[in-house]
């Protein structure tokens, strides 16, 4: 678990990116602010479309420029992040390693995967002939068996899971100080899945690293993250301790989310769906975004936009039913609106 | 959405109950590829190996396992493409691996597949009514007028209403929609055996969950019968009744999914279990147990238990022996030498731990 000393290494204010389209510019992330200590897990959880990946991709780096206009402030280690070009950013993107959800589209085919790790060492300072050696330790270290075999394979050669790893390793060649995980094991099964991610908390634990899980899953963000962002329409809506997620969630999107999950518990019961679909950046409902789909709307819902209002243990929501709680005293009252 | 109303709670697959839709008897398939040693012999993929198992009407088989594991295959060889090396397949009571010609066309009708990419499933070009329509053109059901009112009545069915959606091409549609309109075409003309194959594992989280229920109220509404593919265990113990474990091509345990899933008899199916993520009211009928390595290579699969190079409890017997499926309980079947022996060895390990 963190301790709230540790050194800050990734800041976030109020970033709002827009993509710029045909018929003028759609705000796809809107005002969101975060820290993140070293050696600290946090997983952004939400739907598709919810500007979890963008804000990932623009604390890498990578976001391309023509498409998007960035405001606000993104420091790594203090290093300004948000609108700087991608050159500029390319002595420093190493901060940073990002790993995508399809290794196959990650790895380059035509390329031993060795080579595609050594690449990544010689970007960071290895000497060229003490890469193979590192490049081999690396592929060991990610789970591999005979990692001098495998150093010579084409990604072709190998298993989905095997291509995550090795995706993993040259990531974990650049000695990032964060590793922003993007669906990494979403399309990987259960038991691969469960040997990556332990596989991660070992190097995290081991090195320091601090890392940003992007997912869907809330039962996997739940068993990986310290703390738990939920984002909804390109903004963060609860902020919530990961053990804390499942049984006591503040916003009724989290609570929503939590109950759309099959759950595994006696006598099957089937998940419930949230109604509607996420909504269109480009056509965002009045008031809170999430209203339509509510089940739980105050009339105020309709007009106003709840901020995000901190409720201290590390736990914040933007909605206000949290802000009549909080301002009531009863707190007994505090599990219900369902 | 109504909720549709689950009656997990098996009748044993072996009581009488009703009619079997489909039944599977000692199907195999390979597959020729070029030697990984070179030269110009041939190696075979041994990608199914023996398995039988049988649907009844109205219930909802499920197979899990790894990637790799044949699941798909086995739902390939079902529809015959391909056809299996080995091995029947009954629909209905008649054997269709030896059908040609109309006689196999028409068992054709019989069965129909949901997959897992519904942007792929669907011609790009095509209006939602095309798509729904072509299926009951291809076997020709009922004249053009009575072809037009069942894509409609399917159409809504599925939760799409026909007046919005008739003219629409898959890409105005979101995942969720598209999914419903696979859906829609497989059941047009109403099969006796639906295949999904992962029919949500491409869907967002709120979206799954619509789209099961929408599979689990079509089921009770129109009596239909699945055979449910999913590597995602949750969304298997959500739909089917019955449940089979697939490993390397061998179906190495078959069971009632509440039994099975509360006290698994094989190593591999309790491995599965073990490895999804806490869920709500979930606990992992034991401590996890991490499966080293990766699954064996088809090519060369391990002599006697298939599983035996990855399992926690191998004995020597394992690696000599093919284990027999046998019977653990009511209508629950396993290939395993050591049924339930997993459960002490992680109990123990756990206790020594301390």
């Amino acid at each position: 678990m963190l301790s709230m000393s540790a050194e800050i290494i990734l800041e976030i204010e109020d970033l709002e990116i827009d993509l710029l389209r045909r018929g003028g510019p759609v705000s796809i992330v809107r005002g969101v602010s975060l820290d993140l200590h070293r050696g600290q897990r946090i997983a952004i959880l939400g739907e598709s479309g919810a500007g979890k990946s963008v804000t990932a991709r623009c604390v890498a780096g990578i976001l391309a420029e023509r498409r998007f206009t960035v405001r606000g402030s993104v420091r790594v280690e203090g290093v300004e992040f948000a609108r700087r070009t991608r050159k500029q950013l390319r002595p420093h993107r190493g901060k940073v390693a990002l790993i995508f959800q399809d290794p196959t589209r990650t790895l380059n085919p035509s390329m031993r995967v060795g080579r595609q790790i050594t690449e990544a060492l010689v970007h960071s300072g290895t000497d060229k002939r003490a890469a193979e050696q590192e490049a081999i330790e690396l592929i060991g270290r990610v789970g591999i068996a005979d990692p001098e075999q495998r150093y010579h394979n084409y990604p072709h050669q190998l298993s989905g899971g095997m291509r995550q790893r090795i995706v993993l390793a040259i990531a974990l060649a650049l000695k990032p100080d964060i590793l922003v995980a993007d669906e990494a094991t979403t399309s990987l099964d259960v038991t691969t899945q469960a040997q990556i991610m332990r596989l991660l908390s070992g190097i995290i634990d081991e090195t320091g690293m601090a890392m940003v899980l992007i997912t869907h899953d809330v039962a996997l963000a739940a068993s990986v993250a310290d703390d738990i962002l939920v984002m909804y329409a390109g903004k963060i809506v609860e902020q919530i301790p990961a053990i804390d997620v499942i049984s006591s969630g503040e916003m009724p999107y989290t609570r929503a989310l939590v109950s759309a999950v099959p759950a595994m518990a006696e006598g099957s019961e089937l998940p419930v769906p949230i109604p509607g679909i996420p909504p269109d950046p480009a056509a965002l409902p009045g008031g809170c975004p999430f209203h339509p789909r509510c089940s739980v709307v105050l009339e105020r819902c309709h007009e106003e936009e709840p901020p995000l209002l901190g409720l201290g243990d590390r736990r914040a929501a933007a909605c206000w039913h949290a802000e009549l709680r909080s301002l009531s005293t009863a707190a007994a009252i505090s599990q219900g609106a369902r | 959405m109504t909720m549709a109303s689950l009656t997990p709670e098996e009748s044993p697959p072996d009581s009488p109950r009703g009619d079997t839709v489909l039944e599977v008897r000692g199907l195999s398939q390979e597959f020729a590829v070029r030697s990984p040693k070179g030269g110009l012999r041939k190696a075979h993929v041994s990608a199914l190996a023996g398995v039988s198992f049988s649907v009844s009407k109205g219930e909802t088989f499920a197979l899990v396992g790894e990637t790799g594991s044949g699941k798909s295959t086995l739902a390939r060889a079902i529809i015959g493409e391909p056809a299996p090396k080995a091995g029947q397949i009954f629909l209905n009571g008649t054997e269709t691996t030896t059908l040609r010609g109309p006689a196999l066309l028409a068992s054709r009708r019989a069965v129909q597949m949901v997959f897992q990419d519904p942007f792929t499933a669907l011609d790009p070009r095509w209006t939602v009514e095309q798509l729904v329509c072509e299926p009951l053109q291809v076997h020709h059901a009922g004249t053009r007028r009575e072809q037009l009112m069942r894509v409609r009545e399917i159409l809504s069915q599925c939760g799409l209403p026909p007046g919005r959606y008739l003219e629409r091409y898959p890409r105005d549609l979101s995942g969720g929609e598209c999914q419903r309109v696979a859906i829609a075409r497989a059941l047009a003309i109403s099969p006796d055996l639906v295949i999904c194959d992962e029919p949500v594992t491409a869907l967002d989280v709120s979206i799954q969950a619509q789209i099961l229920n929408l599979l689990a109220e079509l089921r009770d509404r129109l009596h239909l019968t699945y055979l449910l593919i999913a590597h995602d265990l949750t969304v298997v113990k959500a739909l089917s009744h019955r449940v089979g474990t697939m490993y390397l091509g061998k179906l190495c345990e078959v069971g009632g999914t509440a039994t099975v899933f509360e006290r698994p008899a094989h190593p591999y199916t309790t491995a599965l279990l073990s490895a999804v993520p806490p869920r709500p009211g979930f606990k992992a009928p034991t401590e996890p147990i991490i499966l080293s390595g990766e699954v064996p290579s088809p090519l060369n699969p391990p002599s006697g238990c298939r599983f035996r190079t990855r399992c926690p409890i191998a004995q020597p017997v394992c690696a000599e022996v093919v284990p027999e499926a046998q019977e653990v309980g009511r209508g629950h079947s396993v290939m395993c030498h050591f049924p339930f022996e997993i459960h002490d060895v992680v109990a123990s390990r756990s206790t020594a731990a301390i």
